[in-house]
């Protein structure tokens, strides 16, 4: 028995804790699990795969997870399953996209509904609702029936997301690879100009919709160091859907971007660097992950800070502030980063905090300069 | 071959060993997934020196990401309250049917006190624990607001109500305020346990001057207020359900064999109906075969699960089974 006083309890059966103390707990610290031997069950392999029509996913797997989707389509002719969609573009602006992620984490569910979140976010960082997508997916040699299971599974996440923007998965292609890769190519439209990285103005307020330290929780899922409390809330956050933040923003904002690989300080410094202006952080008032701050401290970093670091050379590196490398941390799925000038900043900050984010001002632009200082 | 799916509902006692045995020694052939609301399981054996201070709360979790990337299996954040079992289907909220070869349910039980009005609203049952710690944790950094006498009230006097009367009434102290502490039951203090321990607790319970009442009948609860059927009122800061272990619901939907909705099971951990489904800890019941309901049976389950879930796979591939009516009988012993 450990725990001082209570000793006596010991007589009570079911509370003879011999199995219960500090060891027991101490076999579920698990050391250094890589990702990337997470779920890469492979089956034995009869015949040495070719990496052209090889990879290409047997037709049947393929027509079933593509069985559920709408048959017809808004802006596309023919039917879903034809060699390529035709379709018909409506007036306005199209903007075009394309992103893929590498596998991170074991429910295929949850890494597929994030990378149609991620990818969106270039449509929604233009100001712009998406249309029409098409899938690129690499799965793992598994067993037949747990490639029908994935890539139902896959298709069925992102085609929930997709929907909800009202668009559609038209097609894709899928093939085996040594790990799970989703991509989404993706067409949207908008009747206005699309916003761009060009626009923002001497005295604009920065904006940021989701908090920063993705990077961080991943790199630390892989050391083995990160909670999984930690883990769950970044998925949770990287899972959700900015559609709405967009069309609100659209017309309240000067330029507008979103957070991914060259983490906050080179996606602002894009900002800058093309509108011309400066940007003066408030540091402290950048909202970050839960977690993501232990973990920085205790030096876990993504394998991109590095460069991300390096692209920033020219520039003073403050290092004052305990939360700096967070500014460096490349986003999956990060939020959108925008100017809004002082006459909607009201507005935006109070429609900002009735959808979760208590803080999403986090600096303002000033004149020339293309610095940033924190 | 083609692999079989092993899902695993909850991620309890019995399916952390479990988890931790598939990494070490993986079954060949066997595809697994976890599906569980919360990426933490709270070590109960070391809930009460968490509550003392000995330990952090973070120290006594269990983290379940870690340990199913350590299994390679796959996690998945939702309870599970719909499966066919002739479809061998899993409903979730928002997602395809899972299909599954081989189920094993770990669940625990719920203490939602049940059919007291404000009951939900107005007390905190002691599971999930992760629920529990934070209110627990909420109420004490609370406590720095001036006032003496901290009340509290524990529903619910078993093994488990007992062991929280003790514990609370200690970490009161040692916060430097006077604890009065209600033990409620319907029908005896400690009353389930065998008379030497029961004695023993009593004893202890008086020395420690916890509030004793038994064969109440509460009527009502509100906020920081139990009303109790005769009309009296036990104020209490706070007011914690530790009665009322129920087995989930949902299991009575099923066409598991269940007895008192606990899920009824053979000596290798079977389901008596359907033997593709395991089930251990507290949600499950081995036919004739008294065992109580604690966390050292599901923790002791584990290894005799790994096993029979081994069994089962070979048998269905190489139609050879050991034998494993006598391996369960050990754990009781
Ligand atoms: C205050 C207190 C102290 C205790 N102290 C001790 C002790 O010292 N020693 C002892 O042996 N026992 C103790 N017990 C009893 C012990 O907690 C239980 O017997 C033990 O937790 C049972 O383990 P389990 O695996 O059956 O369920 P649990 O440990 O409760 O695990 C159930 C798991 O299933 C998950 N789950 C729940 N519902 C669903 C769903 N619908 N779908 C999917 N997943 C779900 C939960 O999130 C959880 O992860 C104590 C109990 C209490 C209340």
């Amino acid at each position: 028995m450990f725990w001082g006083d209570v000793t006596l309890l010991g007589y009570i059966p079911w509370l003879i804790k011999d199995f219960v103390d500090r060891s027991f707990i101490k076999k579920f610290i698990v050391k250094h699990s890589m990702n990337s031997s997470l779920v890469e069950k492979h089956i034995e392999q009869e015949q040495e795969l070719c990496g052209a029509c090889g990879a290409k996913v047997g037709n049947k797997v393929l027509e079933s997870a593509l069985e559920k989707l709408p048959k017809n389509v808004n802006n596309m002719l023919n039917k879903i399953g034809d060699d390529a969609a035709i379709v018909y573009l409506n007036q306005g602006n199209h903007v075009f996209t394309t992103d893929h992620l590498r596998k991170f984490c074991s429910d295929p569910w949850i890494m597929s509904r994030i990378t149609a979140v991620h990818a969106l976010g270039d449509i929604w960082a233009m100001g712009s609702i998406p249309l029409l997508v098409l899938s690129h997916i690499t799965i793992p040699e598994l067993s037949l029936n747990d490639q029908k299971n994935h890539l139902d599974d896959i298709i069925d996440s992102a085609d929930q997301v997709f929907k909800k923007e009202g668009a559609s998965i038209i097609g894709g292609h899928t093939s085996k690879g040594k790990e799970l890769t989703i991509g989404f190519t993706i067409l949207g439209h908008t009747n206005k100009n699309p916003i761009t990285l060009n626009g923002a103005q001497d005295g604009d307020y920065i904006i940021l919709t989701k908090p920063l330290g993705t990077g961080i929780i991943l790199a630390g899922e892989m050391q083995g160091l990160a909670k999984g409390l930690w883990i769950k809330n970044a998925h949770d956050w990287m899972m959700k859907s900015q559609g709405l933040i967009s069309k609100f923003l659209t017309n309240k904002v000067n330029s507008m971007t979103d957070v991914t690989g060259f983490g906050l300080y080179g996606h602002l410094k894009n900002i800058c660097k093309s509108s011309n202006v400066s940007a003066v952080l408030s540091i402290d008032e950048i909202p970050i992950l839960e977690g993501a701050l232990d973990l920085s401290l205790k030096g876990v970093r993504s394998t991109i800070f590095e460069d991300n670091l390096r692209q920033a050379n020219t520039d003073q590196i403050n290092s004052d502030n305990k939360k700096w490398p967070l500014l460096f941390d490349p986003q999956t799925s990060g939020g959108l980063l925008a100017s809004v000038p002082k006459k909607h900043i009201e507005e935006v900050q109070s429609k900002l905090k009735i959808l979760g984010l208590s803080n999403s001002v986090i600096g303002k632009f000033v004149k020339g300069g293309t610095t940033i200082s924190y | 071959m083609a692999e079989k799916k092993l899902v695993l509902i909850g991620g309890g006692h019995s399916h952390i060993l479990l988890l931790k045995k598939l990494g070490m020694k993986p079954i060949k052939g066997l595809n697994i997934t976890l599906i569980t609301p919360e990426p933490e399981l709270v070590y109960t054996g070391m809930l009460p020196a968490a509550i003392l201070g000995s330990y952090s709360f973070d120290q006594i979790n269990i983290d379940l990401i870690k340990l199913s990337n350590f299994a390679k299996c796959r996690i998945i954040f939702e309870a599970v309250n719909k499966i066919n079992l002739n479809k061998k289907e899993i409903y979730l909220d928002d997602r395809i049917p899972f299909g599954f070869d081989i189920l094993s349910i770990d669940i625990g039980i719920n203490y939602q006190l049940p059919n007291i009005s404000g009951a939900e609203k107005f007390s905190i049952p002691v599971k999930p624990f992760s629920n529990f710690i934070h209110n627990w944790r909420k109420f004490v950094s609370n406590l720095t607001i001036k006032k003496n006498i901290i009340e509290l009230s524990i529903v619910g006097a078993g093994a488990a109500g007992c062991e929280l009367a003790l514990c609370i009434n200690h970490k009161i102290k040692s916060l430097g305020r006077e604890p009065k502490i209600y033990l409620i039951d319907k029908k005896e203090i400690a009353g389930n346990l065998p008379a030497k321990a029961k004695n023993k607790i009593l004893e202890l319970l008086k020395e420690n001057k916890i509030i004793l009442r038994n064969n109440i009948n509460i009527s009502s609860i509100a906020k920081g207020k139990i009303h109790i059927e005769d009309s009296e009122i036990i104020s209490s800061d706070l007011i914690l359900s530790a009665a009322g272990g129920k087995p989930h619901n949902w299991l009575s939907e099923t066409d598991l064999n269940l007895k008192n909705g606990f899920v009824s099971i053979n000596q290798s951990l079977q389901s008596i109906s359907h033997d593709f489904v395991f089930a251990s800890g507290d949600c499950a019941s081995i036919i004739n075969f008294p065992t109580q309901k604690a966390g050292v049976f599901a923790v002791r389950a584990a290894p005799f699960l790994y096993q029979n879930i081994q069994n089962y796979v070979i048998k269905k591939t190489i139609k050879k089974v050991q034998s494993s009516e006598k391996i369960f009988t050990s754990i009781n012993y």
